[in-house]
């Protein structure tokens, strides 16, 4: 009689990491970081939303066909982002509790730049075998702090398709901007040196 | 001359005689909550009508209403706004400043086409906006007008 319920539990036992894996949950106590940012976004894209949006996409663009077959394979993106007026209103302690859940075996940090100005980012990806489960980015810079979480499977190369549709700039158009500015940038020096010089 | 201006005066006062819709619901339950008087804007029904017979964007439908002076404080304003808005509206942006402006929107699909709610506060205003749009056509239109430089 006991031993359904013993291979329930068992069952439920080896099934809870997975769960938490999944199951990622901002620390609370950044609504309290709401309260003394002098700006904070908020951005909630779960995967109703997400379906919703991905139903407006065309059937016959092949762009967008693949656009809709990326957004179908995500739970969600959320965004929380928050800028202060003074350095020192928030420390790395208020985003602990959500880096204690990007730990090994699940998450395995990619991507972690410390800068002597106080700028700190970190990559975090969850892993299902070869899939991408989903990405962390913990951006934090003295007076601002953002996080952003793309529940899903999705790979680099995917989001890179989403360039040029809703509003979100394509990156190799970005790419050779840049290139161009710099260049551009570069040609003003050397005008304002032969300028200086004369 | 006469036909157009039977037009504009149709277009201005049908809205007032229509039965209150969800929008209307909305800015009656928030009037009665903070206790505030819903500013008159003059002509909007004209506005709604060119809207709906042009479709600028992909916008079918707007609804406005605004409130100066709105009895509530600005950190509440979020709450109130949540609390009135229900029938299955997902929030997807929330953005707080400390000087006590608000902004949130809010989506819902309605058949082929979906549903925006904005509610703004800025200290002085508190504002609502519902816009019935073709995602399509409003897709299109950010990409065609989209900043060059970011």
């Amino acid at each position: 009689m006991k031993r359904p319920f013993l291979k329930l539990a068992i069952i439920a036992i080896s099934l809870s990491p997975v769960w938490a894996a999944d199951d990622l949950k901002l620390p609370i106590n950044l609504d309290k970081l709401a309260e003394r940012a002098t700006e904070s976004v908020d951005v909630t894209l779960d995967q109703s939303t997400l379906q919703l949006a991905s139903g407006f996409l065309s059937k016959d663009d092949p762009d967008e066909v693949q656009v809709k077959k990326m957004i179908g394979k995500l739970k969600g993106i959320y965004v929380r982002s928050f800028e202060f007026d003074k350095e020192g209103q928030y420390s790395m302690a208020d985003v602990q509790a959500l880096r204690a859940q990007l730990k090994a075996p699940n998450w395995s940090r990619i991507v972690g730049v410390k800068s002597i100005k106080g700028e700190n980012t970190e990559v975090y990806l969850l892993k299902n075998g070869d899939q991408i489960a989903g990405i962390v980015v913990l951006d934090a810079e003295p007076k601002e702090l953002t996080i952003v979480h793309v529940d899903g499977s999705i790979s680099p190369e995917e989001l890179s398709r989403l360039g040029g549709h809703m509003g979100i700039p394509e990156f190799s158009k970005q790419k050779k901007k840049a290139k161009k500015d710099s260049s551009s940038d570069a040609k003003e020096d050397e005008q304002e040196d032969e300028q200086s010089e004369r | 001359m006469k036909r157009l201006l039977g037009v504009a005066l149709l277009a201005t006062f049908i809205p007032a005689l229509l039965p209150a819709s969800e929008f209307d619901e909305l800015v009656r339950e928030f009037s009665r909550q903070t206790g505030s008087a819903q500013t008159h804007i003059p002509f909007f029904g004209i506005a709604r009508f060119a809207i709906a017979i042009s479709h600028p964007a992909g916008t079918s439908d707007l609804r406005l209403a605004v409130f100066e002076h709105p009895n509530v404080l600005p950190r509440d304003f979020a709450k109130v706004t949540d609390g009135i808005v229900r029938g299955g509206w997902n929030r997807i942006v929330r953005v707080q400043s400390r000087k006590g402006d608000s902004t949130n929107i809010y989506t819902r699909r309605e058949g082929n086409h979906l549903r925006l709610l904005l509610a703004t506060v800025d200290g002085d205003d508190a504002t609502f906006i519902e816009m019935r749009i073709r995602p399509e056509a409003l897709m299109k239109f950010v990409d065609e007008h989209r900043c060059e430089r970011h």
